[in-house]
């Protein structure tokens, strides 16, 4: 699935839910309920995936090669066995940073042209 | 133990259900994200409640079906590109690639055009392939006639009831707030609704809590249309004479002039009225100086004041609204004298339900204050909505039903025909798939044509729903007329749209993706033999079976509504129809302003009828049979002490027995003996006599003191002379209610409104110019409504008809519909099995077995499917039980006939396809081997 990995440097601008699964996912491995709770979370309530998006995203993420599939899950206390865990590999760690850091440089724009006009 | 099986069952089912989902998704997205995504479901299911439960498997479904398609496409779409080793444009998102912009033909391969791919393709590709779709349709006439046509059916059925539905049960009052508005009806103590005493009325305005306000008018079976003048011509219209409230009530506002004052509806004032935009515009020229009108209803002469807005009529079809007063009457029994309806309004807050309790309270308080003198045990307080359309909520939903069975057949059949035709097409699309075709591209050009079929379906369906429609409303009862207005409306329109699109994607995406799945060196190799697998001829034969299943359902439900409504006509109504015309006649009270007058008109009109050439016999009544009108009440028999006894009773002359043939079984019927003057005298019917005198002869037992007639008989005692024969006045489907019949001239009063029945030795059209002819002689301004007695006859059963003949339609298209199924199951099945059939031949097998073997095959489905329906119709049909008259929901004889019907469609439509297996030449099918 991932051979064509390489690739992935030819095209780093990620659709904005693909950064964020990337993003949430640089904190450590989730499964797909988990991540879709997390994303929730964090834009605050503003994006809610159904479970069927979600995994077209963690799939096409996966065939570029920024994820992997976990085979041992985290050992926490009162796992569900069933759940399957997913992680940035180092080319999606990578990806996300970059990603990250333009982003940032992009948003820094738009604020200082808002507090200039304001 | 048992606490922990059931969830685990649930979730159990849970997973399968959510697995099942999963194929929406591509194979390979299935394998890797299977689990996970089903997990992620399963967290999210909902414990409790039906209603979320719903909301859940819908959002399951929805997202299922467009991830699915959608990672379907991304896969389409990124696999070619890496077959053609364009793997570093891979992220190139705009690249729809869907190709073959110039592929001549369309069925094209898209890779060859790969340079040009990113170009407007997306519309180019479209308009290819809806051109390309139209020619493969054209190709094929009679198989795009067949789809066309079911799906116009299922759709024209649907949409046409739903307009109906619509119409009638769904679109709201023209009122203010229609939900708050109520009718109140009295409960007598067996149980039936009556119209309310003025007293309990008065009462319940004094003293309820629930309503805003309250207002009577007096109620229909007491009245007949009034002649008014004073209009632009002497006209017949219903007048309804309304308490000080009405207005009020409907929150209405008057199309011109005003509502009228408070002190308009006091005692002893002048009564105005305010008349109905209809009215207005045909009776007073439509003139904003309609104010200068003065009315004359009966004695009185009534100023209008105001027009209704357009559409405003109730009750019924009143044309003119006269104030009235509501003053008490000094009677003993006034509280059982059932005379007036009641609307009302709902105090805002107060709920349907709070209304009851309170009215419920309320009459027995009074029940308890009054006693015998109130015969009231309780109020039934219905919503004006529900009761205007109440009768034709169960039959109305019973043809949507059917009518959505009618399209799950249309589907079935549909579907099956798809099917047949996918694996028909299945070497050309593997053709086309090794000549480089994606499968994506396959996917779209199948879909398109399942497009264009179910548009085309569509708009055929529309036209006929149109059709239909009219068809509908000209045998409907005329309460289906209100639907007219309304029409295929907008909303009609989107419930045809929803219907075509659910039909067309599940039975048009389904069979692409698995057509496109076809096996490229399979279908090559093996599709000479035409080898459909057993799941292709298992899903086949539920489809079938379904289809057979579903007709059972329909066929039995209009089978029974057939039977029941033989059964009605067979029922004899007591008199003959036959030739009998009927002349509905309102004197204007102001012409006509005293007994003498009416009974000088009578006279001089029924001289000349019966001077008219070709009437054998002609009489009056002043309420027909099966008009619906009725009057009833209390009286006292001679000797009998305790025995409270009661009835229905006309009015009648002494011509009107003979000219409706109605037989008299005892004594005597009116004659010249009898008059005012002379001690009055009384006729019953057979069931009065049996019900009293079931061992004596009546004739010349004495009643007296008849309910509402006291004041014109005071303490006379009224003779029995004789017993006629029962009349179904109530309705042919109604037993025969005890009745007496008074004579006219003995009881004048409310003569001015009556119906003269005449005989006609030839047919009564000719009859009808003279008597008019007749009567305008005799009086210009005395209206007159002709109408025949077979046509009232059948208006009194045009509800069932419409619904026996809807069903019985739908219950034809179904039997249709299946018999094409089993037709193209079994052609297929032949086409399918050539070559066995040749080498059986071949052998020596005789043709009569070969065809046997073909036919039993589909028999033994439509066998199941039969069974299967039989034992639906066992529970479907106890639904229908109050529509039915004198037939059981389980008729074994209309279940019979249907089985037997069916049967014998199935065996024609398999025998004819099935007899081509004989007709097989081995030689040609081993040669193409």
């Amino acid at each position: 699935m991932t051979q064509r990995g390489n690739a992935g440097d030819a095209d780093l601008l990620t659709k904005p839910v693909d950064f964020l699964v990337l993003a949430v996912l640089s904190d450590g491995p989730l499964h797909g309920y988990g991540l879709a709770r997390e994303m929730t979370a964090r834009t605050g309530g503003k994006v809610k995936v159904r479970p069927g998006s979600l995994y077209r995203v963690l799939d096409r993420l996966m065939r570029r090669g920024l994820l992997d599939k976990l085979d041992e899950h985290p050992d926490q206390a009162g796992d569900d066995e069933r759940r399957l865990y997913y992680q940035l590999t180092p080319l999606g760690r990578r990806v996300a940073a970059d990603e990250a850091v333009m982003l940032a440089k992009v948003a820094a724009g738009v604020i200082a042209t808002a507090e200039d006009s304001a | 133990m048992n606490t922990t099986r059931s969830p685990s069952r649930q979730s159990d089912r849970l997973a399968v259900l959510l697995d099942f989902l999963m194929v929406f998704y591509p194979r390979r997205f299935r394998l890797l994200h299977r689990e996970g995504l089903v997990g992620m479901w399963r967290e999210s299911y909902p414990t409790t409640g039906t209603l979320r439960r719903l909301g859940y498997w819908a959002r399951v479904l929805g997202d299922s079906l467009a991830s699915g398609i959608a990672a379907r496409w991304e896969e389409s779409r990124e696999s070619r590109l890496v077959g053609r080793g364009a793997v570093g444009a891979e992220g190139a998102e705009g690249a729809e690639g869907a190709g073959g912009a110039g592929g001549a033909g369309g069925a094209g391969d898209p890779g060859q055009h790969g340079k040009r791919r990113g170009t407007a393709l997306g519309v180019e590709a479209l308009w290819q392939d809806v051109r390309f779709g139209f020619r493969t349709l054209w190709k094929s006439r009679g198989f795009t006639a067949v789809i066309v046509l079911t799906l116009a059916l299922g759709i024209g059925a649907n949409t046409a009831i739903f307009s109906v539905v619509n119409g009638i049960l769904l679109r709201a009052l023209p009122y203010e707030d229609p939900d708050r508005l109520v009718t109140l009806w009295e409960v007598m103590e067996r149980g039936s609704d009556n119209h309310v005493s003025l007293h309990n009325f008065l009462d319940w305005q004094e003293q309820s809590r629930s309503f805003a306000a309250l207002a009577v008018h007096p109620s229909y079976s007491y009245s007949a249309p009034t002649t008014i003048l004073g209009a632009d011509a002497p006209t017949r219209v219903w007048v309804a004479d309304v308490s000080r409230d009405f207005f009020a009530i409907f929150q209405a506002r008057p199309a011109l002039g005003r509502w009228p004052f408070a002190e308009e509806f006091e005692v002893g004032a002048t009564q105005t009225a305010v008349v109905s935009y209809r009215f207005w515009q045909n009776q007073l020229g439509a003139t904003p100086a309609f104010n200068e009108r003065v009315l004359q209803i009966g004695s009185m002469s009534v100023p209008v004041v105001g027009v209704m807005p357009p559409g405003f009529s109730y009750p019924k079809e009143t044309d003119v609204w006269v104030t009235t007063d509501v003053e008490p009457y000094p009677h003993p029994m006034a509280r059982t004298g059932h005379n007036w309806a009641v609307i009302a309004r709902l105090r805002d807050g107060v709920s349907l339900s709070e209304a009851r309790t309170e009215m419920n309270s309320l009459a027995a308080r009074l029940k308890e204050q009054w006693g015998e003198t109130n015969d009231a045990v309780a109020v039934s307080v219905t919503r004006l909505q529900d009761e205007l359309v109440g009768s034709y909520k169960r039959p109305l939903y019973l043809l949507l039903g059917a009518a959505g069975l009618v399209l799950l057949v249309a589907c079935a059949n549909i579907a099956s025909t798809l099917m047949a035709r996918g694996t028909a097409r299945a070497r050309e699309l593997a053709v086309r798939a090794s000549l480089g075709a994606g499968r994506r591209r396959l996917v779209r050009q199948l879909f398109t044509e399942s497009l264009l079929l179910s548009g085309l379906g569509t708009a055929a369906g529309i036209v006929l729903a149109v059709v239909v429609l009219r068809g509908l409303l000209a045998v409907g009862p005329a309460a289906l007329a209100q639907t007219g207005e309304s029409g295929l409306d907008a909303r009609a329109m989107i419930f045809a749209l929803a219907v075509a699109f659910v039909a067309s994607v599940v039975f048009g995406l389904f069979p692409a993706f698995r057509a496109s799945k076809t096996d490229v060196t399979e279908a090559l190799s093996s599709v000479g033999r035409g080898n459909a697998g057993a799941y292709h001829r298992g899903l086949w034969s539920f489809l079938v079976g379904s289809e057979v299943a579903l007709a059972v359902l329909l066929l039995v439900g209009s089978g029974l509504l057939i039977k029941s409504f033989w059964e009605v006509l067979s029922v004899h109504p007591g008199f003959d129809t036959e030739d009998l015309l009927t002349v509905q006649v309102s004197l204007p009270a102001s012409k006509y302003p005293d007994d003498q007058s009416k009974a000088q008109f009578h006279q001089a009109f029924l001289q000349q009828i019966a001077e008219t050439p070709g009437v054998t016999g002609a009489g009056i009544i002043n309420h027909l049979p099966l008009s619906g009108v009725r009057m009833s009440g209390q009286f006292l028999i001679e000797g009998r002490v305790d025995e409270e006894a009661g009835a229905d009773y006309r009015i009648v002359d002494r011509g009107y027995f003979g000219a409706m043939g109605i037989p008299v079984v005892r004594g005597r019927v009116f004659d010249e003996r009898d008059h005012a003057g002379v001690p009055d005298v009384v006729v019953i019917n057979q069931t009065l006599a049996d019900r009293y005198w079931a061992n004596e002869n009546p004739v010349g037992k004495r009643i007296r003191r008849l309910a509402n007639d006291q004041h014109l008989y005071g303490d006379r005692w009224l003779t029995i002379i004789g017993v006629v024969g029962d009349v179904r006045h109530r309705g042919l489907t109604a037993a025969p209610q005890r009745e007496l019949y008074v004579h006219n001239l003995q009881r004048p009063g409310r003569a001015g409104s009556f119906i003269a029945t005449i005989k006609s030795a030839s047919t009564v059209e000719a009859l009808v110019n003279t008597v008019r002819a007749r009567l305008e002689m005799l009086d210009g301004d005395v209206p007159a409504e002709f109408s025949t007695m077979t046509s009232r006859l059948s208006g009194s059963v045009s509800d069932r008809r419409f619904t026996m003949v809807v069903l019985g339609a739908f219950g034809g298209v179904a039997l249709l519909l299946a018999m094409v199924g089993i037709y193209g199951v079994v052609s297929y099945a032949v086409a399918r099995r050539t070559r066995e059939m040749g080498i059986r031949l071949a052998l020596g097998a005789e043709p009569g077995r070969v065809r046997n073997l073909v036919q039993l095959g589909a028999l033994r489905v439509v066998a199941i499917g039969m069974a299967a329906g039989v034992a639906g119709a066992f529970f479907v049909t106890r639904i229908m039980q109050s529509l039915l008259f004198d037939v059981s929901p389980t008729d074994p004889v209309t279940f019979g006939g249907v089985v037997l019907l069916l049967f014998g469609a199935a065996w024609v439509a398999s025998f004819v396809p099935a007899r081509r297996s004989t007709r097989i030449d081995p030689m040609i099918t081993m040669r193409a081997e």
